[in-house]
């Protein structure tokens, strides 16, 4: 690799930002560390371009919050939220402020490392147009029932706030989120969030 | 130390909490919502002898004039008898309505008495002479009518004594309440009816009580003395055996009762109609009385209801936070045992395996492990019985002390700490531990808060004397506040970070202090900063002793 990618981690925990360190090294990236989201926003107007690894959940400023200052402040560098305590609101909230990613704790090695190279790739190149395409033409494969399904799930409701508000049972929803997600090619609910604001960006 | 933790501590704890304190503050249970239970207020027992005053007074002044004839008013007998019966017919439904609450036998005995009452009262209108025919409906001869009446204030006043007889030795009815009230009905529509065939059967047989149409004979007043007898014998009872509110307006309807029978005289005499109307705005009124309670009682279970039902959900909030910070605590060093465990076997994999940098991953994940382990240690710790117990605490003291062990994080954050001791403060018992916890977090928040402040960090810690001789501790800072929309959700949503390896969230130092019988308030000052209260009890109820065994 001829430049190293710079990977900005931003995590509270020790234990865990060490071992982020070690991975990502490993992984064959440079890391620099932050311990709160605040000590990173001081240096944040002199820093390496890369991809930020942040934490939702710390003393003081949260990853969400992080991430919303730094769009608001013309950032588009690539940030994927990492939590402990991930429902789907919080994914869709993490989605629709702007993070590549969002993954949930304890994950693998392999999974941060695939999502990272995924969101860098994603970053840099232009198949954005490509990909609003392909998930607009995944989305006219579902059903109408499965849109509405879709529209509920990305709009952070529960399987059971979903039966609730469609009038069916929750055992019909789960069958319908199935599907949604078998054609939407997704293979959790960030991703879906992400391709569903693919198709269309004015939803954001 | 790492095998003995346990997991499911916490929560159980928190509910067992919850449940403790709601026993404490719940002064209704199943055995005092019954009208048979219900102690009279001084307020009920004052109205029902102002009930039993008006029906003296009232008999006083009729009595002189009792035997005058007054003009023969065909209707009275239907029209007061229907009026009666209809009462009856409700009081006796609510009594059955309040068996099947209370299951008390005596309930349902009194209940078939006013069915009885609000039955015979039917035959009795029809057969009387003059009201419906002359010579009374159903074939009735002359006596049938007088007979009825016999038997009807002969049969209430014997459910009445009946009902004594039970309602002490009460045991809850353990059968179908369905077919209890099924048999009591049906064993007052028979002893109507049965009494109703008698009477016109018997009519010819049975002894005369009228010599004519409007007079009475010697018999017939013998009669009703007889009854007069058993209405004073319930009423001796009844007034004796008082115990609920019931009893007492029992009681004034034993009262009304014995007027009626007293003023007994001649048909369609002063006494006739004013005994009868006496009887029946007595027994309205005792109706009204029920009613009110009843709806008293209603009124009282559904803010019952309501207030369990907060107290569930506040137990729940209580629960979810607590597990919300225990998890985060644990999955933090758990996150971290997978990231490294996957990442050495990353290491494993290179070629040749990177077996130096293998061990020192999995070294770690032995530290992460303790840490893990050592999260539920200190948590189990806190709610442990601890050894010193429950003791006097001085909460200055305890203030003083918990401020020399923050000395250093108080100097590194450029801090300076004001105290004002309320001089002499009220004792109070409690987890010394635990309430420096309470303390040590509180702090460590406001050094949390003030953190990005240019200006002066002031931390402010006041003891004061509280309410009823409690104490009230303030924990106050200078830095941004509370967000006055985030001032109720901080204690469930919140949870400070790990200030000392175990980060004790505001949920569970709520916990600690509500555990103590007292509350923890925050809010935001007007020059502003936060400022938190522990509000703590002089002496804090027995309740709380509980806590410690449970862990």
């Amino acid at each position: 690799m001829a430049s190293k990618s710079v990977i900005h981690v931003v995590e509270d925990d020790e234990a865990m930002r060490e071992s982020l360190v070690e991975l990502l090294e490993d992984g064959g990236y440079a890391v620099r560390t932050y311990a709160k989201a605040e000590e990173f926003l001081a240096q944040s107007a002199a820093i390496e371009p890369g991809c930020i690894v942040s934490d939702v959940r710390m003393p003081g400023m949260d990853g969400l919050a992080l991430l919303r200052r730094l769009r608001a402040g013309g950032s588009t560098m690539p940030l994927m939220l990492i939590t402990g305590h991930g429902d789907i609101s919080m994914a869709v909230a993490a989605m629709k402020a702007g993070a590549v990613d969002f993954l949930e704790k304890p994950f693998e090695a392999d999974a941060l490392l695939a999502a990272l190279s995924a969101a860098l790739r994603h970053h840099s190149s232009d198949d954005k147009a490509d990909d609003a395409e392909l998930s607009r033409r995944r989305l006219h494969m579902l059903t109408s029932r499965e849109h509405e399904v879709l529209e509920q799930l990305v709009a952070g409701k529960s399987n059971k706030e979903i039966a609730a508000q469609l009038g069916i049972s929750p055992r019909t929803v789960e069958f319908h989120r199935a599907h949604v997600m078998e054609k939407m090619a997704a293979k959790g609910l960030p991703e879906l969030v992400r391709i569903w604001l693919s198709a269309d960006p004015s939803a954001r | 130390m790492t095998s003995r933790t346990n997991p499911n501590q916490s929560p159980n704890l928190a509910a067992s909490t919850a449940t403790t304190a709601s026993a404490s503050s719940d002064q209704f249970d199943a055995t005092n919502i019954g009208l048979i239970n219900l102690q009279p207020t001084s307020r009920q027992k004052l109205s029902a002898l102002v009930a039993v005053a008006i029906l003296l007074f009232a008999m006083a002044s009729v009595a002189p004039y009792a035997p005058k004839m007054l003009p023969r008013f065909a209707a009275f007998i239907p029209f007061i008898n229907a009026a009666i019966s209809v009462t009856d017919l409700i009081t006796a439904t609510l009594l059955f309505a309040h068996f099947s609450i209370s299951r008390s036998p005596a309930l349902l005995v009194l209940a078939g008495s006013y069915l009885f009452t609000a039955l015979i009262v039917i035959p009795h209108a029809l057969t009387f002479p003059g009201a419906f025919s002359p010579t009374g409906l159903l074939g009735a001869g002359p006596q049938t009518t007088a007979w009825l009446y016999t038997f009807w204030h002969l049969g209430f006043p014997a459910g009445l004594l009946l009902y004594v007889w039970l309602k002490d030795g009460d045991h809850a009815f353990q059968g179908s309440l369905r077919s209890a009230i099924g048999w009591c009905t049906t064993i007052s529509v028979g002893l109507v009816v049965g009494l109703t065939c008698l009477a016109i059967i018997g009519d010819p047989l049975l002894p005369r009580q009228f010599q004519n149409v409007l007079e009475l004979t010697s018999f017939g007043f013998y009669a009703t003395y007889f009854d007069l007898f058993v209405a004073v014998v319930a009423l001796v009872f009844l007034w004796t055996r008082r115990r609920s509110v019931l009893d007492l307006w029992l009681t004034v309807v034993a009262f009304a009762l014995i007027s009626e029978l007293a003023l007994a005289s001649f048909r369609f005499s002063l006494g006739f109609y004013s005994s009868r109307i006496f009887s029946f705005v007595t027994s309205t009124v005792v109706l009204v009385m029920l009613l009110a309670e009843t709806a008293d009682l209603y009124k009282r279970l559904a803010l019952a209801n309501t207030l369990l039902r907060r107290e569930r959900d506040n137990k729940l909030m209580n629960m979810a936070a607590v597990v919300a910070s225990i998890s985060h605590e644990v999955k933090q060093p758990l996150a971290a045992i997978v990231m490294r465990a996957s990442t050495g076997l990353r290491f494993l994999g290179h070629m040749p395996p990177d077996v130096v940098k293998a061990r020192s991953a999995l070294n770690k994940i032995v530290n992460d492990g303790h840490r893990a382990s050592e999260i539920f240690d200190n948590i189990r710790d806190l709610f442990r019985a601890s050894d010193q117990g429950r003791v006097n605490i001085d909460v200055n003291e305890i203030v003083s002390k918990t401020l020399q062990t923050m000395q250093r994080e108080l100097a590194e954050h450029r801090i300076t700490t004001r105290t004002d001791f309320v001089p002499e403060p009220p004792c109070v018992t409690g987890h010394r531990g635990q309430l420096q916890e309470v303390l040590l977090n509180l702090i460590f928040n406001a050094i949390e808060a003030m953190e990005g402040k240019d200006g002066d960090r002031v931390l402010s810690l006041k003891t004061e004397r509280g309410e009823d001789d409690g104490v009230i501790i303030k924990v106050m800072d200078t830095g941004p506040g509370i967000d006055p929309k985030n001032s109720d959700s901080i204690f469930d949503a919140f949870v400070t970070t790990k200030p000392r390896g175990i980060g004790l969230g505001l949920a569970i130092c709520r916990m600690i202090v509500e555990r103590h019988g007292g509350q923890l308030l925050a809010s935001s000052m007007r020059a502003g900063g936060a400022q938190f209260d522990i509000i703590l009890p002089s002496d804090a109820p027995a309740n709380t002793s509980g806590a410690g065994t449970t862990a």
